[in-house]
C-alpha cells in the first residue's frame, strides 16, 4: 500500500516536473504568439 | 732690510722745498707734481705728506728690489683656506708668531698633486709682493710641497692607492647595514668621550639594540694592531655565538669610532693593517673617526663613513620616534586598507546575495508564476479581443445576413420551380399521362424492354397512369412486332 501510494506520488511528481518543463519550452512560442495577435490588434485598431 | 737706510723721501724734509727731489730717488711723479701726492697744505711748514698710494707703491718697490724676496720657500701651518669661483686659493701660512697671506693661482694650483688643507704643514714656494689696492703684502705660491707632516700625507697618498688598485675601497665590496641590528660591535676606546658619546646616541634613538664594545688603542704606538685585534675579536666572538646556537647575540654591525684629532693622531686609522682588518671583517663596518673633516684610510675601506662617532652611531639604528611614527602610518594605511576591503568586499557579497536569491527555487518558482501570470493575462486579453472582433464581425454579418437569405431562398424557389416543370414535362407520369405503360415482371419487377423477357405464361405487373394492374403473357415472341427503331 504504501509502496503504491509513494509510486503514485513520483509519478505525479514526474509529471508535475514534465509539464512544468513542457510549460516553460512552449512558453516563449506562446509569448511570440501572443506577440503577433497584440501586433493583429494593434493593426485592426 | 735693516742694514738698508730708508729713502730721505720717505723721511720728513724739514727743510725741503718741492720741486728739488733728488735724481734717482724712487719717488714716481710725487716731488715735482704736489698734485699727485697730497698737497702740503699752507701752514704746514714744509713737512713732506705721502699718499697712501705712495707709501704703498714705495713698500712694493722696496720688496721687488729685495732678491731674497723674489724666491723663497716658506713652511708654516695652512689656515683658512678658501677656494674662489676662478679656482685660485687663498689661504695663510702660519708659524707661532706670525701669519703670511698667501695666494695660488688656478694653474698653478690645478698642476699640483698636493692640495693645501687646514693644519697640514707645508712649505711653499713663491715670490713676495704686495697687493696694491689692499694694501698688503702676500706670497703668490707657485708651488706646495708638504713639510715635515706631509711625509704622513704622502704615505697617506702611496698607501691609498696601492689599497685601491687592491679594490679595497671599491663601491661594490659595500654591505649594506641591518635596519634594525639588535647587537652592535662598537671598536673604540672606552675611556673616552666617544664610547658615552655612542653609548647616548644609542640609548635616545634605539634603546631595543644591545652594545658589545670591543676596547682598542686608539692613537700612539700600537693602536693600529689594537683596532686590528678588536675587530678580529669581534668577529671570533660572534662566529662563537652562532656556533653556539645563539645568533641572536652575535653583533651584526660594528662601529669603528675615535675623537677628533691630529693627523698624527688619527693616523693609526690609516695603516694598512687596520683596512685590511676592516675588509676581512665578518660585518658592515661603520667609521666613525675624528671630525667631518678628516679623513682616513679606515674611512674608505668602511662599509659606510660617517662624519663624527656620534654621527655612526646614528647612522646604525633607526630613530624610535621615526618608527613609531612610521607604525602609526602602518596602522592607518592598514586600518584603511581593511576598510576598503570590507567595503568593496560588502558589495560583492551583496551583488552575490541578489544573484543567488535570483536562483533560489522559491524565487525562480516566483519569476515562473509571474511570467506565467503575464502569459495568462496577454492570453486572456488576447482572447478577448478574438472574442470581440468575432462578435463584430457576427453583428456585421447578422445584419445583412435576412437580406442575403431572403435572396438565397428566392434565387432557390425559382430554381426549384424551374426544375419542378422540367420534371413535370420529362417524368414518366407524364408519359404515362400520354397512355403509355410500365410492364415489369412480376417475380422480379424488372421492367420488360423485349418481348422475349416475357415469356409466355410469365406473370406481369402493368402500370398506367391512374394505377397498376396484373397480367400474364400470352403467345411467343413475335419478331415483328418487335420495335425496329431500337438498336
Amino acid at each position: 500500500m504504501i509502496l503504491e501510494v509513494v509510486l503514485v506520488v513520483a509519478i505525479g511528481i514526474a509529471a508535475a516536473a514534465i509539464g512544468i518543463r513542457i510549460g516553460m519550452l512552449l512558453a516563449p512560442r506562446v509569448a511570440r504568439r501572443l506577440d503577433r495577435e497584440e501586433k493583429t490588434d494593434d493593426r485592426s485598431e | 732690510m735693516t742694514e738698508r737706510e730708508p729713502p730721505d723721501w720717505a723721511l720728513p724734509a724739514w727743510d725741503a722745498d718741492f720741486g728739488s727731489t733728488p735724481a734717482g730717488d724712487r719717488v714716481p711723479e710725487r716731488g715735482s707734481t704736489p698734485s699727485s701726492g697730497v698737497p702740503a697744505p699752507p701752514g704746514t711748514f714744509g713737512i713732506r705728506i705721502l699718499a697712501v698710494s705712495d707709501v704703498t707703491r714705495a713698500v712694493r718697490d722696496a720688496i721687488r728690489d729685495d732678491e731674497r724676496l723674489r724666491d723663497v720657500w716658506v713652511e708654516g701651518e695652512v689656515g683658512r683656506v678658501t677656494i674662489s669661483s676662478a679656482g685660485h686659493g687663498y689661504f695663510n701660512l702660519k708659524d707661532d708668531r706670525s701669519q703670511l697671506s698667501c695666494i695660488w693661482f688656478r694653474d698653478d694650483r690645478m698642476s699640483s698633486a698636493f692640495e693645501a688643507r687646514v693644519g697640514l704643514r707645508v712649505v711653499a714656494h713663491g715670490r713676495l709682493d704686495v697687493f696694491e689696492p689692499g694694501g698688503v703684502y702676500q706670497l703668490y705660491v707657485s708651488a706646495i710641497q708638504p713639510a715635515g707632516f706631509g711625509d704622513l700625507a704622502i704615505r697617506f697618498e702611496a698607501l691609498k692607492a696601492k689599497l685601491s688598485a687592491e679594490g679595497l675601497f671599491d663601491a661594490a665590496r659595500k654591505r649594506s647595514l641591518p635596519p634594525r641590528p639588535s647587537v652592535i660591535g662598537v671598536v673604540t676606546s672606552p675611556s673616552g668621550a666617544v664610547w658615552h658619546d655612542i653609548r647616548r646616541v644609542l640609548e635616545r634613538r634605539w634603546p631595543l639594540t644591545r652594545v658589545l664594545v670591543s676596547p682598542c688603542l686608539v692613537q700612539g704606538d700600537g693602536a693600529s694592531a689594537s683596532i686590528a685585534r678588536a675587530l678580529g675579536r669581534l668577529d671570533r666572538w660572534a662566529d662563537r655565538m652562532t656556533a653556539a646556537g645563539h645568533p641572536e647575540d652575535a653583533p651584526v654591525v660594528t662601529i669603528l669610532a675615535r675623537g677628533g684629532g691630529s693627523l698624527e693622531d688619527l693616523w693609526a686609522f690609516n695603516e694598512e693593517v687596520v683596512v685590511r682588518a676592516i675588509v676581512g671583517h665578518g660585518r658592515p663596518v661603520v667609521s666613525g673617526v675624528g671630525h667631518e673633516t678628516d679623513v682616513t684610510l679606515a674611512d674608505f675601506a668602511a662599509d659606510l663613513r660617517a662624519p663624527t662617532p656620534s654621527a655612526a652611531a646614528e647612522l646604525v639604528v633607526p630613530d624610535r620616534v621615526d618608527v613609531a611614527e612610521g607604525l602609526a602610518r602602518l596602522g592607518v594605511r592598514g586600518r584603511d586598507a581593511v576598510e576598503r576591503r570590507l567595503a568593496a568586499t560588502e558589495i560583492r557579497l551583496g551583488h552575490e546575495r541578489r544573484a543567488l536569491g535570483q536562483l533560489h527555487p522559491a524565487a525562480q518558482l516566483a519569476a515562473a508564476l509571474e511570467r506565467s501570470g503575464r502569459l495568462l493575462d496577454r492570453a486572456t486579453t488576447a482572447i478577448g479581443a478574438r472574442l470581440d472582433r468575432a462578435a463584430a464581425r457576427v453583428s456585421r454579418v447578422g445584419g445583412i445576413a435576412p437580406m442575403l437569405v431572403s435572396a438565397r431562398l428566392d434565387a432557390e424557389g425559382g430554381r426549384l420551380g424551374a426544375a419542378a416543370a422540367a420534371l413535370g414535362a420529362l417524368g414518366p407520369q407524364a408519359t404515362l399521362d400520354r397512355g403509355y405503360a410500365i410492364v415489369r415482371l412480376a417475380a422480379d419487377g424488372t421492367i420488360v424492354r423485349d418481348p422475349a423477357e416475357a415469356p409466355p405464361g410469365s406473370g406481369l405487373r402493368i402500370r398506367v397512369a391512374r394505377g397498376e394492374f396484373d397480367a400474364t403473357a400470352s403467345g411467343g415472341p413475335d419478331a415483328a412486332t418487335r420495335d425496329s427503331s431500337r438498336p
